[in-house]
């Protein structure tokens, strides 16, 4: 198994891409690249090759669920877990997400001191069945 | 006591006597009167006329008898002048023995005797007066006393004896009505009778009205011919005087005389000429029932009869009888058809009170009809009539226009509607139906959608009223069919609104409390001293900020029905223990302290969204921190009461003021604007609990008294455990 560096963080909003790179490089050492929609992604992911992707659901153009699918195609999700962030946290919401393959939902707001342990822990629910 | 109303009620019955529509009653009772009258009138009539013919035989009866008995007497006179006539000298003795064998007393009551008087020529008075002495009767003379011409002496008078001793030797010529009678009966060879005088033999006794009858003897045996020759050869007059009382009595000794009677010496009813009256002395004052004329011997008598007394009486008894029983007849006529119009009046007041009722009632149906037809058409909806027993429903043109389908005029099946129900909800709205019907329900309220003509779908809303027979069998259901299409849009509209400004307040507000969240919590390094209190403020209204976002976004949910939720069976004394840790920062922000009730059932479970309960929790938790007195503890408790788990939320702060107790569940709503500056909080979380535990098929509620704290609660119905 591979250690937890890179993280990718796909959000449209500039600010939240700011706050939640300085937590989880500050806080949690790990290296982020923050990308601001789904095509954006796309393109950038092979070449960072992410061991997470912190995913936004509203977003412009291409919103969470869809980018999810289209980054299916490009790379094994099976190996690099995908959490959403959002606002929209209703129990059938997400049920939804789950079902679309994501590992967990992170709520928004989130608190920043605490996302990068946050995305630690799933990582570490993800690959203890590996273990 | 008493007398009062039974005033009233006599006056109430003379009004209705005496009112204008009893006309009938009283034109019977005149009509019947008259008739009575004219029946009585007819009936005196007959009766008197009965009477009067029964009177004219008596009285013809009656004055024959008289007749009769006056010729008998003029019979003895004419046999006495025959004795004169048949002998030269008649002496006193043969008088005698000639009236003697007549049997006066007898034969002929009230004949006083049978007498001669002479006439007397004035010369030879002394010579006749001598020879009368001679007789035996010294005392005799001619009385009264005087020479005149003529003169006449009573000779014989038989039977000589008590009163009659009293005219012997009276000269009957010196009283003017004997005087005229006996020369008239002189002159004319004729008997007469005088008029009424008094006897000269009324010496004694009583003075009764007397009569005097006379027949002429002559000197020769065939009268002559003038009245001179009569009056000079005139020997003397044979006379009877009568006591009239007494003769009338002799007549009808026997009898008991049928009818009163009067009689006059003259035609003319005289009290002077009364001779006789079974009245009394004087003449009635009373007009004689039948009168009669007796012509006799040169007098006209005068006879008068009426009806006795008693019979009179007992005629106008009967009559007065026949009138009180005609009269009395004609009352009960009156009252008969005085009750009659009255109970006619009665009937025809309750037909005109009904007649006027049924206007009524038809106009208040025609307006209601109106209001309602008014009210409908108002109101933009359509309305509908479901027939249970024919399965079939009738509807309003406006009801068929809101789906743009062709009106029906009459029911139609249900089963034919049911494609009109959107294809998603139709088994729902189905099941709604049949369990309003099933369940006693009385009202109807559904929202479902219904396909237009064009394809898309309406929201509707259809509601009704479910009549039901006495088995409480659903018989028809009534109601309508309001297009909610509008506010439907506009609750989406809203709900967007709603929803898009928290996301883009949110969004904002997420990098805020973030990064005021790292720099505070020294991911960047130390925070300067002096920065570090205005930092907190930062983030602490950030995150009251981002609280009430929440807020809103709940309330907005759980209002348009959008919330879900994830129901689960699980212990809830758990998920009380992750509350109370969980909030332990915010107690400890208000120097309070959690309590959890000792004795609380580890396995009591219910059926909850445990993140919703948790916000639930929360909410009760910090508001009974907020409202504590400093040092004070929120005691927390879990029970069981029957079916269900109640959790409890106690504080020992000033409890709630009596008039915000009523809109404690409002949304927005705080006992006073201020509390929202010193305690925080939206006013919003009491509003989303209560929505939130009725979700979860509970309910929320609270106890309080003022100055003594508040105790918050909520019951959720017990169940199983969760499945192993």
């Amino acid at each position: 198994m591979s250690d937890l560096t890179r993280i990718l963080h796909i959000e449209d909003d500039r600010s939240i891409q700011a706050v939640a790179r300085v937590a989880l490089e500050t806080l949690g050492g790990f290296q982020v690249l923050s990308c601001s929609g789904g095509q954006e992604a796309l393109d950038k992911i092979l070449d960072f090759a992410p061991h997470f992707i912190l995913l936004d659901v509203m977003m412009p153009d291409m919103d969470g669920p869809q980018t999810l699918e289209r980054l299916r195609a490009v790379v094994d999700l099976e190996q690099i877990p995908v959490a959403f962030m959002t606002a929209k946290v209703q129990p059938n919401e997400i049920a939804h997400y789950l079902s679309l393959g994501a590992r967990d939902v992170i709520i928004k707001p989130f608190d920043p001191m605490q996302l990068a342990q946050q995305v630690r822990t799933i990582w570490q629910r993800t690959q203890a069945p590996h273990t | 006591m008493g007398l009062r109303p039974a005033w009233e009620a006599c006056r109430a019955v003379a009004d209705g006597l005496f009112s204008r529509r009893n006309w009938l009653a009283w034109g019977v009772l005149l009509g019947s009167l008259g008739v009575v009258l004219l029946a009585w009138q007819t009936l005196r009539n007959n009766q008197h006329a009965a009477a009067t013919a029964q009177f004219a035989l008596l009285a013809d009866e009656l004055s024959q008898t008289l007749d009769e008995r006056m010729t008998d007497h003029e019979r003895i006179l004419l046999a006495a002048a025959g004795l004169f006539d048949a002998s030269q000298e008649v002496s006193r003795d043969d008088w005698k023995a000639f009236i003697q064998r007549l049997q006066l007393g007898e034969r002929y009551p009230g004949i006083q005797g049978v007498g001669f008087a002479e006439r007397v020529p004035g010369a030879e008075r002394s010579r006749f007066e001598a020879r009368v002495r001679a007789e035996g009767f010294a005392d005799f003379s001619i009385r009264p006393p005087g020479a005149r011409e003529p003169l006449s002496a009573i000779v014989y008078l038989e039977p000589f004896s008590g009163r009659n001793l009293a005219a012997f030797g009276f000269d009957m010529l010196t009283e003017s009505t004997r005087r005229q009678a006996m020369l008239a009966a002189a002159e004319s060879g004729a008997t007469r009778l005088s008029g009424k005088v008094t006897l000269v033999q009324e010496t004694h006794g009583k003075v009764q009205p007397g009569l005097l009858m006379y027949v002429p003897v002559y000197r020769s045996a065939t009268p002559p011919k003038t009245p001179e020759e009569r009056l000079q050869a005139l020997r003397g007059l044979v006379y009877s005087p009568y006591r009239v009382h007494d003769m009338i009595n002799g007549i009808f000794a026997n009898r008991r005389l049928p009818v009163d009677f009067e009689l006059f010496a003259e035609p003319s009813a005289s009290a002077e000429q009364l001779l006789f009256s079974s009245l009394g002395e004087q003449p009635s004052p009373r007009a004689p029932l039948s009168q009669r004329q007796l012509h006799l011997h040169g007098q006209t008598w005068l006879l008068r009869f009426y009806a006795p007394a008693e019979f009179a009486a007992s005629l106008s008894r009967s009559q007065l009888a026949q009138l009180l029983l005609g009269s009395l007849i004609s009352l009960l006529l009156f009252f008969l058809v005085s009750s009659l119009s009255r109970r006619r009046e009665q009937a025809q007041n309750l037909a005109t009170r009904m007649t006027e009722q049924l206007r009524r009632q038809e106009q208040d149906l025609r307006l209601n009809e109106e209001r309602l037809a008014l009210a409908v058409k108002g109101s933009n909806d359509g309305w509908w009539d479901y027939d249970v027993r024919t399965a079939s429903l009738l509807a309003s043109p406006r009801a068929w226009q809101i789906l743009d389908l062709p009106e029906h005029d009459s029911p139609v099946p249900l089963a034919s509607l049911e494609p009109l129900l959107a294809a998603d909800e139709r088994q729902a709205c189905l099941a709604h139906i049949r369990q309003a019907m099933a369940e006693q329900h009385t009202y109807l309220s559904i929202e479902t959608r219904l396909l237009h003509r064009a394809g898309h779908a309406v929201p509707v809303l259809l509601r009704g009223y479910i009549q039901r027979d006495a088995q409480q069998q659903p018989q028809r259901i009534s109601g309508t069919l309001m297009d909610i299409s509008e506010s439907k849009r506009i609750e989406q509209l809203k709900s967007d609104f709603v929803s898009t400004v928290s996301h883009e307040l949110r969004t904002p507000l997420t990098s805020i409390s973030g990064a005021l969240g790292l720099i505070s919590g020294g991911a960047l390094g130390a925070v300067p001293e002096r920065m570090a209190p205005l930092l907190r403020i930062a983030l602490h209204n950030s995150q009251r900020l981002s609280l009430l976002i929440d807020d809103l976004l709940d309330i907005d949910k759980l209002l348009a029905g959008k919330m879900s939720f994830d129901l689960q069976a699980q212990p809830l004394l758990p998920l009380l223990q992750e509350a109370l840790s969980s909030n332990q920062a915010y107690a400890e922000q208000y120097q309070v302290s959690y309590c959890l009730q000792p004795g609380s059932d580890p396995l009591a479970c219910a059926r909850v969204d445990a993140r919703r309960l948790q916000q639930v929790l929360a909410n009760l938790l910090s508001n009974a921190c907020k409202f504590s007195p400093p040092g004070a503890c929120v005691e927390l408790s879990l029970e069981r009461h029957g079916e269900l788990l109640r959790v409890s939320v106690r504080d020992h702060g000033e409890g709630i003021p009596a008039d915000f107790q009523a809109r404690i569940f409002q949304k927005f709503s705080q006992a006073d604007a201020s509390s929202t500056r010193q305690k925080g909080g939206t006013g919003l979380g009491l509003a989303i609990s209560k929505e939130l535990i009725e979700h979860m098929h509970g309910q929320l509620g609270f106890v309080s008294q003022l100055g003594q704290g508040a105790c918050f609660w909520f019951e959720l119905p017990a169940c199983a455990g969760p499945p192993v």
